[in-house]
């Protein structure tokens, strides 16, 4: 496979794989990075790559797992990386008031999912991916997912009301 | 008639129980400008959804990163070797015995084998003199190698007398 093969082939879903690592790593930048990472791996792997029935899924599964294993350790050693994470959560409150626009208020509603409610809301309800795909991505049944997503669903609706009647998260 | 059909949509959309089909249904739904009041709660939902789909990565993919990596791990072997024949060498120098510390039958061994130099060198001296005169023959012959074009136009004059009695 040469490279513009290679780029032809990931171009469809190369977003999707940088919006779902910047769904959990929260920063751009460390987003941007484990693209790359991914698709390096990927390009490494390219004499294998040919036997994958469906290398989209493949490639978000992957990127699933190389964030879980980036917040984990980010978790376990640096104080600081975490404290930088930190700083983008706790907007001060001035600013939380000031954000006008409701859709930045949906984005900062999401952070505050547990993993796997913002994993399958980003593989269903941005990404638009079937049940039976995201089930195959994530290796959970699609019942779980189901309810995951409706939890997901249920607690961004409550919390929209919070703020749309007091003006507050 | 669409009211019902929105809000019956939507309490299976909070169920997870929506086709992507009828969640597509929602989303067109919320992405115009006027819609029924009591549905408003949700329009920054899937207003977001809509507008954070289009995000992109900005960052080039850099495939090549990883034989820029093999050329250091070359570059790093290479001078790993340098450094560790560069180590062996020194070792081997200071390992060699200091001229104090000589016993004395080496003592003599190192004065014998300067005398026996010494001597080389002495002849070699007087051998170079004989090269004077070499220099002096390749004077001449090159004197001679001048000359040498006399000869020929003398040849030349030679030839054109025998041309013109022919």
């Amino acid at each position: 496979m040469t490279q513009v093969e290679f780029l032809k082939m990931v171009e469809p879903f190369k977003d999707k794989v940088f919006r779902l690592a910047k769904r959990l790593l929260v920063s751009r930048e460390e987003a941007e990075d484990a693209t790359q990472e991914i698709l390096i791996k990927l390009w490494n792997n390219k004499n294998q790559i040919e036997q994958y029935r469906n290398i989209e899924a493949f490639s978000m599964t992957m990127t699933k797992n190389l964030c879980f294993d980036k917040l984990k350790s980010k978790h376990s050693q640096n104080l600081k990386i975490i404290h930088n994470n930190y700083k983008d959560n706790h907007i001060a409150l001035q600013s939380e008031i000031e954000l006008k626009n409701s859709v930045d208020w949906v984005a900062k509603l999401m952070k505050g999912l547990p993993d796997q409610q913002k994993i399958v809301m980003q593989l269903r309800d941005i990404e638009q991916y079937e049940f039976s795909e995201i089930s195959k991505m994530l290796n959970i049944k699609e019942a779980t997912i189901r309810v995951s997503l409706s939890r997901a669903r249920k607690t961004l609706r409550n919390k929209l009301i919070k703020i749309q009647s007091y003006g507050v998260g | 008639m669409v009211l019902v059909r929105i809000e019956k949509l939507l309490k299976k959309y909070e169920d997870g129980q929506t086709t992507l089909n009828e969640e597509v249904e929602l989303r067109d739904y919320f992405s115009q400008s006027v819609i029924a009041p009591q549905f408003e709660v949700y329009r920054p939902l899937f207003n977001y959804f809509d507008v954070t789909c289009k995000e992109k990565s900005t960052s080039d993919i850099r495939l090549q990163t990883n034989s820029y990596h093999r050329i250091y791990l070359w570059l790093a072997i290479a001078a790993m070797v340098v450094l560790v024949f560069t180590i062996f060498n020194k070792t081997d120098m200071s390992s060699s015995l200091k001229f104090n510390e000589l016993t004395e039958d080496q003592l003599m061994a190192f004065n014998q084998t300067r005398k026996a130099m010494d001597l080389l060198a002495n002849n070699i001296n007087k051998g170079s003199e004989g090269f004077n005169a070499l220099t002096v023959m390749s004077k001449s012959l090159n004197k001679g190698a001048e000359n040498i074009f006399l000869l020929e136009s003398f040849t030349e004059t030679k030839n054109k007398i025998f041309k013109i009695n022919n």
